[in-house]
């Protein structure tokens, strides 16, 4: 019973993130106006026909505007993890493969990292380097590697006692091929579970640093953009927040459970 | 006068490919005071016939028919309470691994007392001197001490002798052996293999010994059946089988184990 | 000549339990074109030999001399050995490439040079691999469309056979084979047995094979070595050690080795 649950709410969480993807890739054909046109006429207005999600206050219209938004909001999802699992996978098996010094030395940089309350870190980085959207992304990611990197330091320890990594050595080969070719393709399954999970928590930041006014600046607009907008008119203009509001939760909620079943797929050995 | 008998036993598992027939209708008899020997490489579904004896078979697998009669009753059919009161007393059983009936968050003692007083219902001291008893009985030499030692303390064959104590201490009516000295060192097998004997000739018991190699069956048992994937080919006494077989799987089988004895 | 030379080597190895000996004092000596058996039950410092032997492990104390340079391994566990997410053709050619590594300058690197290599002038890179390996993809009686597989879709015999092609591919000069037939099957085992002995006489390799299985032992090696807790017991050609063994601790070994006398209903 909890198995069949279990898959139709992955399922669903699939579709839905397919959807969000569909969304932000084709926004320009699936929106009817330009996020960034205003229309003085039609400020604040709430979701109608013509404006299915309603208006914000420079009358630009708020669905377009989420669709575009989902563009930025996932990219820097992405691209956060993305530089977040190399950063991490890199250190990890470095440290698990050479043990000692070396491993000792890295896990102490990854415990000093991680007793840094992360959004503090960014806010000061932030605030004195501009926050352009490449600069979230490198924030974000440089700041969420060290659970990936425990997590392939992990792997690697056991996987390097395996006898076809003994074999590698015996036949010659390097260090870097052994990392490489043999230690990290084998470490990957606990990567992809953490990225995935990952993306959830990178979308959250994003919005947060937005939302206080350092993240996307506008007129780009990102979920945490919108809600900005909408902090000082949320007595009057509910729309402005929700439907942002919504959509964050969906998407992050999406990625954690589509996380969650990638653990129950490639990690079968902790299911019983 | 037959103990067990096992009829059409089958076994399924579910996996994503399909159903697997792992035992795919297994018929035989086991006498009393008798040992009965199933012999079979490995994926021939031996060990499974012997845990479904005492439905120790968990999903993906499950016992898809057939019967298995203990004392006029079927065991397949018995409700849980019923079962409990043989597993372990009426019917006993060794596995391969020590380590893996062996709790190793408890003493080695304490283990054999529980399953003591678990049915046989008699008070601490009384299961305390049984248990020491029997740890004397499998010549473990300093059962006093053991008795106290948890299970990693212990070496393979210490280890194996206690399990086999253990599985004698409620007066089995039935023992079943899965290849209870393959993972031992070949003299302590030796050493093990040898008190098994003495033990069962001496209570005279009756014995599923279940083996992937051929020698020790020869050693121990008096009627032997050989399986191969999921099904028994042939059965017979042990002389009869080795040295005259009728399947050419069992010819086959036979030929590779006097290649590497000669 | 000899290939392999051990003088008094020594390891130890400390755990919570306290300091184990696993190597007390070992000498061995392998000659060269030998199938050189080294047996004892489990602890007696086998597979540490082995692995010192092998370069995988430093000894504390103790020289060791190797006549070549050309080592290859064939491990015990069949699911261990080959890496998972590589197929058959990447863990085959993985031997050549790393050997030609070696052999080539790194600048300038050509694309596609010609290889020096018996049999096969005129072949480029490329070719010169796939042959080899479909050739020792012959020798061990696997066919070539293995070479698109994952070690998962073989059973354990196969996989040992892949294991023997992958160590003889770059036609080492000495191979240790650490239990490579003690996972499988008894009538595997034969299989497999059959084609080392084959293959170790084709490729005049020199083998040091280890294992507790006497009766393995006695079927493939021409001279056997017994180790008890660390130490050499005896040597000496295979035949006289099961005929008449000297050493207390070889009897009682080749007692309960042949403990079944299957030899009565031969």
């Amino acid at each position: 019973m909890r198995e069949f649950i279990k898959n139709r709410m992955a399922f669903a969480a699939l579709v839905f993130i397919l959807a969000i993807l569909t969304l932000a890739a084709l926004a320009p054909f699936l929106t009817r106006y330009d996020p960034a046109s205003t229309d003085s006429g039609s400020v604040l207005t709430a979701p109608s026909r013509e404006h299915i999600f309603g208006t914000d206050r420079l009358g630009r219209d708020i669905f377009s505007r989420i669709a575009y938004g989902a563009r930025i909001s996932l990219a820097i999802g992405f691209i956060a993890v993305g530089i977040a699992s190399l950063i991490g996978v890199l250190i990890g098996a470095i440290a698990g493969y050479y043990g000692g010094l070396i491993d000792y030395l890295l896990m102490r940089f990854v415990d000093i990292m991680l007793c840094f309350p992360v959004i503090f870190l960014i806010l000061a980085v932030i605030s004195l380097l501009e926050p352009s959207i490449t600069n979230i992304m490198i924030i974000i990611g440089a700041t969420g590697w060290m659970g990936i990197a425990r997590l392939v330091r992990a792997e690697v320890l056991t996987l390097k006692e395996r006898d076809f990594v003994s074999a590698a050595k015996v036949m010659g080969a390097k260090d870097s091929r052994i990392i490489l070719r043999h230690l990290i393709p084998n470490a990957i399954a606990p990567v992809l579970v953490s990225a995935t999970l990952g993306i959830g928590g990178a979308i959250l930041m994003e919005s947060a640093l937005s939302f206080l006014g350092i993240g996307v600046q506008p007129p780009i607009p990102s979920w945490g953009n919108i809600l900005m907008d909408g902090r000082s008119t949320l007595g009057v203009a509910w729309w402005l927040t929700v439907f942002p509001g919504l959509f964050i939760l969906f998407t992050v909620l999406s990625y954690n459970i589509l996380g969650e079943a990638l653990r129950d797929i490639l990690e079968p050995r902790l299911k019983e | 006068m037959t103990i067990l008998e096992v009829k059409n036993l089958k076994v399924d598992f579910n996996v994503p490919g399909g159903i697997i027939h792992a035992v795919d209708g297994v018929s035989f008899d086991i006498e009393r005071g008798k040992v009965f020997g199933i012999v079979g490489e490995s994926g021939s579904g031996k060990t499974l016939t012997a845990l479904s004896i005492l439905r120790l078979i968990s999903p993906p697998g499950n016992i898809a028919g057939g019967s298995v009669i203990f004392n006029g009753l079927d065991i397949l059919r018995l409700d849980e309470k019923d079962l409990r009161g043989i597993r372990g007393s009426k019917i006993s059983i060794v596995f391969q691994e020590p380590a893996s009936s062996f709790n190793p968050v408890f003493t080695v003692g304490e283990q054999i007392v529980e399953t003591i007083i678990n049915h046989q219902g008699v008070d601490g001291d009384k299961a305390k001197a049984l248990t020491l008893e029997y740890l004397d009985r499998v010549h473990i030499y300093e059962a006093k001490r053991i008795f106290y030692d948890y299970p990693h303390q212990l070496s393979g064959g210490t280890k194996q002798r206690a399990m086999i104590a253990m599985a004698l201490v409620n007066s089995p009516e039935l023992m079943i052996l899965d290849e209870p000295t393959t993972a031992l060192d070949v003299t302590i097998q030796a050493q093990v293999l040898d008190l098994l004997k003495e033990i069962i000739e001496r209570d005279k018991l009756s014995v599923l010994f279940i083996s992937h190699d051929f020698g020790i069956v020869s050693r121990m048992c008096d009627r032997v059946a050989v399986m191969r994937k999921g099904s028994i080919v042939e059965t017979g006494a042990t002389k009869q089988v080795l040295g005259d077989p009728r399947n050419e799987y069992t010819v086959s089988l036979l030929e590779s184990v006097k290649a590497l004895s000669s | 000549m000899n290939m392999v030379r051990c003088e008094d080597l020594k390891k130890h190895f400390s755990g919570t339990a306290g300091t184990v000996k696993a190597l007390d004092g070992v000498s061995l000596e392998i000659g060269k074109g030998s199938f050189f058996g080294l047996v004892g039950e489990s602890g007696c410092g086998k597979t540490t030999l082995g692995k010192i032997i092998l370069g995988i492990i430093r000894p504390d104390s103790g020289r060791l001399f190797l006549e070549t340079k050309k080592v290859q391994v064939v491990f015990q566990d069949p699911y261990n050995s080959l890496d998972p997410k590589m197929k058959i053709f990447d863990i085959l050619a993985e031997g050549l490439i790393i050997q030609r590594s070696f052999e080539k300058p790194s600048f300038p690197r050509k694309r596609e040079s010609k290889v020096w290599m018996p049999a096969s002038a005129g072949m480029t890179e490329t070719q010169n691999t796939k042959y080899e390996i479909e050739k020792v993809l012959g020798m061990v009686n696997l066919p070539n469309s293995a070479l698109k597989k994952y070690p998962h879709q073989f059973s354990g015999g196969e996989r040992q056979r892949i294991a023997i092609a992958r160590a003889v591919i770059t036609r080492p000069e000495f191979i240790v084979l650490d239990e490579p037939v003690s996972s499988l099957d008894v009538t595997i085992q034969l299989q497999v047995l059959n084609l080392l002995k084959d293959i170790q006489k084709r490729l005049d390799i020199t083998c040091l094979f280890i294992s507790h299985d006497l009766k393995v032992i006695k079927f493939i090696c021409d001279k056997v070595a017994v180790m008890l807790r660390g130490r050499i017991v005896e040597t000496g050609r295979a035949g006289d050690i099961y005929s008449s063994p000297a050493h207390p601790y070889t009897k009682a070994l080749l007692k309960a080795a042949f403990y079944d006398n299957m030899k009565k209903y031969g």
